[in-house]
């Protein structure tokens, strides 16, 4: 409870010390302390009350010094002792400071006090009612008074009365008529009766007289004669002339010119200050309304346009440029009105106007350059996916090319009848392409080079298929052989003086020579089977005496011609023939199959392997490896309890990092290893945490908070040379 | 110039008249020369606030006729 009243003490007392209503100081004080009645509950016996503003009272010090003398003393000794002492120094005036300290200083005792301290002496505060202004809480500015609601008000009406009343005013001074109720003489009825019989009267006598003046008239013939004076005389009176400078609130070119146009006064305010008149038709005014009407709508259905076209042409051609058209009737109503129209008999003027409209006509033509833009854009067209002729025309334009060196001469058609027979440049090929065709050329186009190539491709399919033809063919053996013997014997007439090198020759003739040379007989298949039968026959009644008679061809047969054809040792593959004779002799030239005589291989080689390698050298072997039975798994020896074998089981489990496991972590691992699904990303982290945080328990210090704030303590200690530390942050004034 | 007062609630209670202006020490000093105290055993709080020497008395916003807590350390 008592918390509670120290907070509203607390409040109120903040929000006093910023207020700034004018009952300040004193006021307040009293006021505060009229209030707080509890606050005597808080004051200690030997308190005493004194009025807040005693000090401004001029008996204070009498006061005071009676007072004081009551309370008693006691409990403050030596509060006393001081007190004496600087009463005994004190003089008369500075009493209430040694006698009482509860009360205050009087300003020259308090200038007199700091003076003697060294502080400087009191500022007298200044009055604050100067303009009735309130400073603020620093003192540094003068606020503003609120405005008074209440005196607006009132003055606003007071000015609206006054003026009401002027326009009251105005009006009758102008007004000023002859008002009914002050014509009348303060006559009765009957007299008014009497009048009223007596302006009647006289009303007949003068139609009476009026009458019989028209009949001496009419006798006479006066009348029409009158009838013309008075006509030329109103004409007289009210001439043309007298019409000049009325002004007219059409334009001239807005007045119809076959029909004469009717103009009457047009409406104008009563009180209006200028007086002119002006002419209006009806009629036109009433188109004229009905156009501004038409127009103002669209202009209101369209809004704001920052960009109007019409504005602008009108800038253009002169008149003036609209600012916010829309709202010149609100603004200034009669601003547009007055600019129009044109006055009567003003023969400059309307000259003027005529020649502005003219010119206005002639740059609306555009002048002699008659050349206005247009702001239309070309219209648009869909695009379409395919090209125009005349795109295509501009796009793809042909050049001529300067010079055309070479010419093509496959591009003219042959003339057969140009040529003769035989000798027509036919470009087909024959089977027979000779050489000296291809050097005979060397100065080909190079499309007639393209040709060539490919004829020349073509000729050697042709000739390909040609041959083979030729080889199925029996009895082109001979051809062949006419031919290959026709070819070197062709030859060597021409070249018999050089050796001819041939790469092939070379190589063969290094390769030496080949044991199976000429044994398997491979040269030409037909004829080796023709010469196998031929052999077969006669080697039947042989068969006995020769072993390997069968697959031994004789050498010396009347074949040696066909080694002539490049006396190499390489032969061309031998084909396959239809039975098992072709493959053996297939084997036997690769050497599958060996000849009588041929040394007797080991038994355990396998027959794919080379002839000349023997199995016994890998199969040597002298170490105690090669001795062990491979393959045996089973116990060699009994099997025996150890006596004294006591393992010390350390089963140590280490993580990925290094770090040792313990079982329930050696179990979770060995678990991820076995499913083979390891922990997820937030685990992964939550471990990594763990590992980061145990690292830093590991790092910390055990003897020292982690900001060393021990060992800053010892240190201090030790400086001082004091066993205690003063921990104060309050700035130390220097001893008194 | 403002006139401030500081009660202890022990039976001292002093109305100082000061200049706003004036720092807390010189208040203190004031106030020692009329309670009879030494200046550097005083302590002015208002409610948990120390009022610190070395500031003026117009920066703590004391105004005339304040009451402040006269304490002792």
């Amino acid at each position: 409870m008592g918390s509670k009243k120290h907070k509203k003490e607390s409040k109120k007392k903040k929000h006093r010390s910023r207020s700034r209503s004018p009952l300040d100081g004193e006021e307040r004080e009293r006021k505060r302390h009229r209030k707080h009645k509890d606050r005597k509950k808080d004051r200690s016996p030997d308190v005493e009350e004194v009025p807040v503003d005693s000090h401004l009272v001029k008996d204070n010090g009498v006061r005071s010094r009676s007072l004081t003398d009551s309370p008693p003393r006691e409990p403050r000794p030596r509060d006393d002792v001081y007190r004496d002492s600087r009463s005994q120094e004190s003089s008369e005036a500075s009493a209430p400071a040694g006698g009482a300290a509860h009360e205050s200083l009087s300003v020259a005792e308090t200038n007199k006090l700091r003076a003697k301290l060294g502080l400087k002496p009191l500022e007298v505060a200044e009055k604050q009612a100067d303009d009735g202004k309130i400073k603020d809480d620093l003192g540094e500015f003068y606020h503003k008074p609120a405005a008074n609601i209440a005196q607006q008000r009132k003055a606003d009406k007071l000015r609206e009365r006054l003026d009401e009343r002027r326009e009251k005013r105005l009006m009758e001074s102008k007004l000023q008529t002859a008002l009914l109720a002050d014509e009348s003489d303060g006559e009765d009825a009957s007299a008014w009766v009497r009048k009223s019989r007596d302006q009647e009267k006289q009303k007949r006598e003068a139609a009476k007289r009026a009458a019989m003046l028209d009949e001496m008239d009419a006798e006479f013939g006066v009348g029409a004669l009158l009838a013309d004076e008075r006509r030329s005389e109103r004409a007289a009176a009210y001439a043309p002339q007298h019409l000049r400078g009325l002004r007219v609130a059409h334009e001239l070119a807005a007045l119809p010119d076959e029909r004469d146009t009717v103009l009457t006064l047009a409406d104008k305010e009563l009180l209006a200050d200028d007086a002119e008149d002006v002419l209006v038709n009806v009629n036109l005014l009433d188109d004229d309304k009905y156009r501004k009407n038409i127009v103002e709508r669209k202009k209101a259905r369209a809004g704001y346009q920052a960009y109007d076209e019409e504005a602008e042409l009108q800038a253009a051609l002169g008149f003036a440029r609209p600012v916010l058209a829309k709202y010149d009737d609100e603004i200034d109503a009669g601003a547009a009105g007055r600019s129009k129209g044109f006055r009567i008999g003003d023969d400059d003027a309307i000259q003027a106007q005529r020649f502005r409209d003219m010119m206005r006509a002639e740059r609306l033509a555009g002048g002699p350059d008659r050349r206005l833009e247009s702001l239309a854009l070309p219209e648009r067209r869909i695009a379409s996916d395919y090209l125009d002729e005349h795109e295509v025309q501009a796009k793809f334009k042909k050049f001529k090319k300067k010079g055309k060196i070479r010419k093509k001469p496959k591009q003219e058609p042959i003339d057969v009848d140009e040529h003769e027979a035989g000798t027509a440049p036919l470009h087909t090929d024959d089977t027979d392409v000779k050489p000296e065709q291809f050097c005979a050329a060397p100065a080909d186009e190079d499309d007639a080079e393209l040709d060539t190539e490919l004829q020349a491709a073509l000729a050697r399919a042709r000739r390909l298929r040609q041959a083979e033809q030729a080889a199925s063919r029996v009895p082109k053996v001979e051809e062949i052989l006419q031919v290959s013997k026709a070819e070197p014997a062709e030859e060597e007439p021409a070249e018999d003086s050089a050796m001819v090198l041939d790469a092939t020759a070379e190589f063969c003739r290094t390769l030496g020579d080949i044991p199976t040379y000429g044994l398997a007989g491979n040269r030409d298949q037909r004829a080796e089977i023709m010469d196998f039968d031929r052999e077969e026959t006669d080697a039947e009644p042989e068969a006995e005496a020769a072993a390997g008679a069968w697959s031994r061809v004789d050498v010396h047969s009347e074949r040696p011609a066909e080694l002539g054809a490049g006396g190499a040792g390489l032969e061309a593959e031998p084909a396959l023939g239809a039975g098992v004779a072709g493959a053996l002799r297939l084997a036997l030239s690769k050497g599958y199959l060996e000849r009588a005589g041929a040394p007797p291989r080991p038994a355990r080689a396998p027959p794919a392997l080379a002839a000349h390698y023997s199995i016994e050298d890998k199969a040597h072997e002298d170490d105690k490896h090669g001795r062990r039975e491979r393959g045996y798994a089973g116990p060699l020896s009994d099997f025996r309890e150890k006596t004294n074998f006591r393992p010390s089981i350390k089963l140590e489990y280490v993580d990925d990092d290094g770090r040792p496991l313990c079982a329930k972590e050696a179990f979770r691992y060995l678990s991820h290893k076995f499913h083979g699904k390891g922990p997820g990303k937030n685990k992964q982290e939550k471990r990594i945490k763990k590992a980061q945080q145990e690292g830093l328990m590991k790092k910390m210090s055990s003897t020292d908070t982690p900001l060393n704030t021990l060992h800053m303590l010892q240190q201090k200690q030790k400086e001082t040379h004091s066993p205690f530390v003063v921990l104060s942050g309050a700035k130390r004034e220097p001893a008194n | 110039m403002l006139e401030v007062t500081c009660n202890d609630r022990l039976g001292k209670k002093v109305r100082v008249k000061c200049n706003p202006d004036d720092t807390v020490g010189d208040l203190k000093k004031l106030i020692a020369a009329q309670t009879g105290t030494r200046s550097d055993k005083i302590v002015l709080k208002k409610w948990y606030t120390v009022f610190k020497d070395h500031i003026k008395l117009s920066d703590y916003e004391i105004h005339d006729g304040m009451n402040l807590e006269l304490y002792y350390q």
